[in-house]
């Protein structure tokens, strides 16, 4: 039907045909709608030109998130795997790394029935407390009694109850993104140093590390109602929260895109537009690592961009790319360096 | 990495040297390719492969340019040896095809060949910069696309637009940007890769 559309208008517009390419470049175009710029294409040196130049801009543009997500770590195991394949099988050398895998393996087969065990032998006699932590650079998700879920974010930790005889009440330190299970007549509770939130059946996120400066939550679908010492709020989807630590003031704020908050939990570190200094904690967490500046600077450095799969070797070189920085590693160490200062 | 040692375990078949390469220049090369070939697979198979070859003829290879033009040339040709192949086998209705659904853009012989010459500041500073300057709406809906790597779906359900407005935004989009930055089209991406 965009043929006829087309024909209709003879291409005259430009946004047309754009659009076309568009969806073609987003892997969405239809047969006809491939066909219909095969035609284009060949109308005229121009057409070509302009086409030539977008799928230029397109691919470009998309290089430094991987946009149009090249395969990198499937390839890097098709490889190694074609290697060792083809190595004279004398040569191979079991490394100290690979011997110390297999003992984890065998350890933790060892340790399952044992763990399953006083797992069950806990549960049944007494409610004890757990508490689920999360290392720097690690991330988990937990199923909860009532079968809600909590995705638990680098550094953070979470105790409930273990089998909440005592309502939904749980406590966090850190970062969770949370899925509860509808209980109208249950409300589930989480605690935090500064705040309180209470919701029946929600999706929403909690950001309240004992090192930042302020508490925020993020509501994605359902009602919540947030409370502190001083202050209670009720909040609709698509808002954020914020706590000030300093100020203990709450204020509200329109989101348009949640995901900013909650990306994290998909295993993607999202950031926009933000300074070095801001960056610094969560790259920290997220990386397990230390990160030191040379110069005053390079903290107020801006940044944009997405890390999914990459270790923090991949991740400074995308910022050494940036030709503003220069990053280098001693140990646990994160150094970054203004490029000019050098 | 200093160069020489880089070549030293290419031509060793030392696979941390590999993996470092693949980590490196994977997702460029696969750029680089599928802006001839047009798949997105084929682009990845392309790439694989060339690495695949160097380590198999590592005892033979010899490098006189950088590590990263070595890379690019090496794709291009692989590429182009691809399109050939393709063209010889008639094949070529493929790409037209329904089952051919991950088509970023159909093939076309590019006579353009990587130049060392081409060196740029910061190709990435350049689209950032041209992005920012975009009507917000085409802004947001570029950064969700490109910098996010979104579906168009999805970048629809985030701005609460249609997905036909997307695509109209990205349109227009990459038309704005396609003026601001004719200075360095059409080969923007050989600035990126050879910086």
């Amino acid at each position: 039907m965009c043929i006829i559309q087309l024909k209709n208008a003879e291409m005259e517009n430009e946004t047309d045909v754009n659009i076309l390419l568009i969806r073609l470049f987003s892997g969405e175009a239809s047969h006809e709608e491939k066909k219909v710029i095969s035609v284009w294409l060949k109308q005229s040196a121009e057409n070509k030109k302009l086409y030539a130049d977008l799928r230029e801009i397109w691919l470009t543009s998309g290089i430094q998130s991987n946009a149009d997500e090249y395969n990198l770590e499937q390839a890097i195991f098709r490889f190694k795997a074609k290697i060792s394949d083809q190595r004279p099988a004398g040569i191979q050398i079991i490394s100290w790394r690979q011997v110390a895998r297999y003992a984890a393996v065998i350890l933790l087969a060892l340790s399952l029935p044992l763990s399953y065990y006083f797992g069950k032998h806990n549960s049944a006699s007494t409610n004890s407390l757990t508490t689920i932590a999360c290392a720097y650079g690690d991330k988990s998700n937990i199923v909860l009694p009532d079968s809600s879920r909590v995705y638990l974010n680098s550094g953070s930790k979470l105790s409930f109850n273990s089998n909440f005889e005592n309502g939904r009440k749980v406590k966090l330190e850190g970062e969770a993104f949370f899925e509860v299970t509808k209980d109208k007549n249950h409300p589930f509770h989480v605690k935090t140093n500064d705040v309180e939130i209470e919701v029946l059946g929600t999706k929403f996120n909690l950001k309240a590390y004992a090192e930042e400066k302020s508490v925020s939550a993020t509501l994605v679908e359902g009602r919540i109602k947030i409370s502190s010492d001083y202050q209670q709020e009720f909040m609709a989807p698509d808002q954020r929260i914020i706590f000030s630590k300093e100020s203990k003031k709450m204020t509200v704020q329109k989101v348009a895109d949640t995901t900013v908050d909650t990306d994290w939990k998909d295993g993607r570190f999202v950031f926009r537009n933000e300074s070095l200094a801001e960056l610094k904690p969560r790259l920290e967490r997220w990386f397990d690592v230390d990160i030191v500046f040379g110069d005053e600077q390079v903290k107020n450095r801006r940044f944009t961009g997405v890390l999914s799969r990459e270790s923090i070797l991949e991740a400074i070189t995308y910022f050494d790319r940036s030709n503003y920085v220069e990053c280098s590693i001693q140990g646990n160490k994160v150094i970054i360096n203004s490029q000019n200062n050098k | 990495m200093p160069t020489n040692n880089i070549i030293k375990g290419l031509i060793l078949g030392d696979e941390k040297t590999y993996i470092s390469l693949f980590r490196e220049y994977y997702v460029p090369l696969c750029a680089y390719s599928r802006r001839y070939v047009g798949r997105k697979d084929v682009a990845e198979e392309i790439v694989s492969d060339t690495f695949l070859k160097i380590w198999e003829n590592r005892a033979s290879i010899q490098i006189n340019t950088s590590i990263k033009s070595y890379l690019f040339q090496a794709v291009y040709n692989n590429s182009l040896y691809y399109l050939r192949k393709l063209k010889n086998e008639a094949i070529l209705e493929d790409y037209f095809s329904n089952t051919a659904s991950e088509n970023i853009a159909f093939s076309t012989l590019a006579d353009e060949t990587p130049e060392e010459s081409l060196v740029m500041d910061d190709i990435n500073t350049r689209i950032e910069e041209a992005v920012a300057q975009l009507p917000d709406q085409q802004q947001k809906a570029f950064r969700l696309k490109r910098f996010d790597g979104r579906k168009n779906a999805e970048v629809a359900k985030i701005m609460g637009i249609s997905v036909k407005t997307v695509e109209m935004h990205l349109a227009k989009a990459t038309l704005t940007l396609r003026k601001n930055l004719k200075d360095y089209l059409p080969s923007f991406l050989l600035f990126l890769l050879l910086k």
